[in-house]
């Protein structure tokens, strides 16, 4: 058992190192591009986009994402705003109809249907929609009214009729509590990731806030699949497999509520694990496939081994902490938890010759690398390592991979018995 | 509708030998470094071993002049230097039969460091048995007997323990590891000795415990072998 693990732990440290390392490499070749890099406002054409407002039971935040839209820094005549009302039962449909009639938004419309899904009150509002781009923003989110000019302005620069999608940098909005956080510093360190995915033409999801789409591709492709957990993910997907382009606006911010409370945590993190699961299930052909360059050969692979990782990671939680931990227990029962003469006679006994040099070195590497991102990701989003405080810090590195880790576990289990039958 | 092509599409073929390249060096460099320690470790535990060794003989020496000429008057020095040299086993080699069994990559560098500090242990336990005779010494010496795969014997190690840190140099324990019976024959030899069958077994002077010890039971125990009323310990 301990030459296994101790194999396996190693296989893991490579693997994790490998694609650190890998991504390092990424962020070298490209940083003398990325401080160039400034994103422009400046726009010499207004296309008319759509704004696609699905929302169910959003009362608490449906006004703040409608005053963001409202305040988007662009032509209204350009502008197509569709509010879909998904069948909500608290009072998300009179606060719209409130909104839209106080502030005389002659671009805005409200579309009320009986609940049917995210996916199908988009593809409803999609086939109403004039634009020749539209944006989905989630009505827990709230767009920063440059962020569309610098999309669209991304857009004509690349100038490729293959891109599709721009993807926004999405941060959380307003962290209160720890948890909160914590997904704040996971947030920022996903733009950065998505960033040098951009690079490799490797980002595997549309984030539901405010990602930009070309309008008559994606209704050529027959909209969003409303039959999957997680169409935003399934979308990016079905794009890259059609070998469409998907690129990130790295300065074009959105901001989305984040849970504060497990239960919700857990059910948006297995929403969003059980379906990416689902979807490299069913893209499964683009795994190791060189005709979809680094996206299959790289991204694919490195999806489907970081679950693979997260199950080894939570084997190494119980065998090196939890079991060493009821061990401790048990031993504390046997001396009555009697700690004082432990205490009065502290043995400070230490040589070096005693050390695993091998998985300590190795293990620091990983730090070191981890540190890089984290450092990175706070420049590349502009924000302050502190800006919440440093105590989130902590458990983001030492237990929060243990949290998502276990909710993963719970997906993969889940998805081994249900398979693709899995619905929301 | 075009998008069947993916000109766009490109493999990072430099990065990914790159990495793969640097990767491969940092556990290299982990591993050599790993090699070299291990190497230092052996010289290191000769050097243990040899220091024991040392030690054993002036202890065989006092016990012998003692012995012979009834001399009590030196019973305080080997005492001490009994205690000095347990110590320094339990706290140097049985460190380093730790380490090796959790990380050494061969099970012989283990099994013969364990056998070393097993027979230190029996021996250091022999002298001071016959040296509490000699001497009137006042001290508990413990013969535990365990192994890696029972599951209650980390209950017993840290009673002993405890009282380890509870009574100091006064509690000696001499750790016999049943898995080395098939490398050293010596473990037999004192399985039958004190017909032990089960796991844990503790001797402390006339008496044979089976099973775990408790805290409580432990105290008295260590009471009746001092000869005194329970309790004893203050």
């Amino acid at each position: 058992m301990n030459t296994f693990m101790t194999i396996l732990l190693f296989v893991v440290y490579f693997l994790s190192l490998y694609f650190s390392v890998f991504l390092i490499l990424v962020y070298v070749d490209k940083d003398e591009e990325f401080k160039r890099e400034k994103s422009s406002t400046q726009l010499d054409q207004f296309p008319l986009v759509s704004v696609l407002v699905p929302a169910y039971n959003e009362e608490k935040t449906i006004l703040g994402t409608l005053d963001s839209v409202r305040k988007i820094d662009y032509p209204i005549e350009k502008l197509d705003v569709i509010v879909i009302n998904d069948g909500s039962t608290d009072g998300t449909k009179e606060k719209i109809k409130k909104f839209i009639a106080e502030h005389n938004l002659s671009h805005f419309t409200l579309l009320s249907h009986e609940n049917r899904g995210k996916a199908a009150s988009m593809n409803r509002a999609l086939e109403m929609a004039k634009g020749e781009f539209f944006a989905c923003l989630d009505a827990d989110s709230f767009v920063d009214s440059d962020t569309l000019r610098k999309m669209l302005a991304l857009y004509y620069k690349e100038n490729d009729e293959n891109l599709i999608v721009i993807t926004p940098a999405m941060k959380v909005h307003q962290p209160k509590n720890l948890l909160q956080k914590v997904q704040w510093i996971e947030y920022l360190i996903m733009i950065l990731i998505g960033r040098l995915s951009s690079q490799l033409d490797s980002l595997y999801v549309a984030p539901g806030p405010f990602s930009l789409y070309k309008t008559n591709v994606i209704r050529s492709l027959g909209g969003f699949d409303e039959n999957t957990l997680a169409e935003d993910q399934e979308i990016a997907y079905r794009l890259q497999d059609k070998q469409y382009r998907l690129k990130q606006c790295f300065d074009g911010f959105v901001h989305t509520t984040s849970p504060g409370k497990l239960v919700p945590f857990y059910k948006q993190r297995r929403r969003w694990y059980l379906g990416s699961i689902t979807c490299a299930y069913q893209y499964k052909h683009l795994i190791g496939n060189k005709k979809y360059g680094d996206f299959g050969i790289m991204q694919m692979i490195k999806n489907v081994l970081g679950y693979l990782i997260a199950i080894a990671g939570m084997g190494f939680a119980g065998y090196y902490i939890i079991y060493p931990a009821l061990k401790w227990l048990g031993n504390g029962f046997v001396i009555a938890f009697d700690l004082i003469p432990y205490l009065m006679n502290l043995d400070f006994y230490f040589s070096p010759l005693l050390l695993d040099v091998p998985k300590i070195f190795v293990f620091s590497a990983l730090i070191i690398t981890s540190l890089f991102f984290f450092h990175q990701a706070h420049k590349n989003a502009r924000e302050k390592i502190n800006a919440f405080g440093l105590l989130p810090i902590v458990p983001f590195i030492a237990f929060y991979y243990l949290l998502k880790g276990g909710i993963l576990l719970l997906s993969m289990y889940e998805f081994s018995r249900k398979g693709k039958k899995i619905k929301w | 509708m075009s998008g069947t092509t993916g000109k766009f599409r490109k493999i990072s073929k430099k990065n990914y030998v790159m990495a793969g390249i640097i990767s491969f060096l940092i556990f290299a460099l982990g591993l050599t470094l790993g090699l070299v320690l291990e190497d230092q470790r052996y010289d290191w535990a000769q050097e243990l071993s040899q220091r024991q060794e040392v030690n054993y003989q002036s202890l065989q020496m006092q016990y012998l002049f003692v012995d012979e000429f009834g001399d009590a008057g030196n019973c305080p020095v080997l005492l001490s230097t009994l205690q000095a040299a347990v110590e320094d086993l339990s706290y140097s080699l049985s460190r380093v039969v730790d380490y090796e069994k959790d990380s050494s990559i061969t099970e012989e560098d283990y099994k013969l460091v364990a056998r070393v500090y097993t027979l230190d242990n029996l021996r250091y336990w022999l002298l001071a048995e016959k040296a509490k005779e000699s001497c009137d010494l006042d001290i508990v010496s413990v013969l535990y007997f365990y192994s890696d795969d029972c599951p209650s014997c980390p209950n017993q190690g840290t009673v002993l323990t405890y009282f380890k840190k509870l009574l100091g140099e006064e509690f000696l324990v001499f750790p016999i590891d049943l898995n080395l019976r098939d490398e050293e024959p010596m473990v037999d030899i004192m399985l039958s000795l004190f017909e032990v069958e089960k796991n844990p077994t503790l001797i402390i002077g006339d008496g044979k415990y089976e099973g775990v010890v408790k805290k409580t039971q432990m105290e008295e125990v260590i009471c009746t072998d001092r000869g005194e009323a329970y309790p004893c310990l203050s």
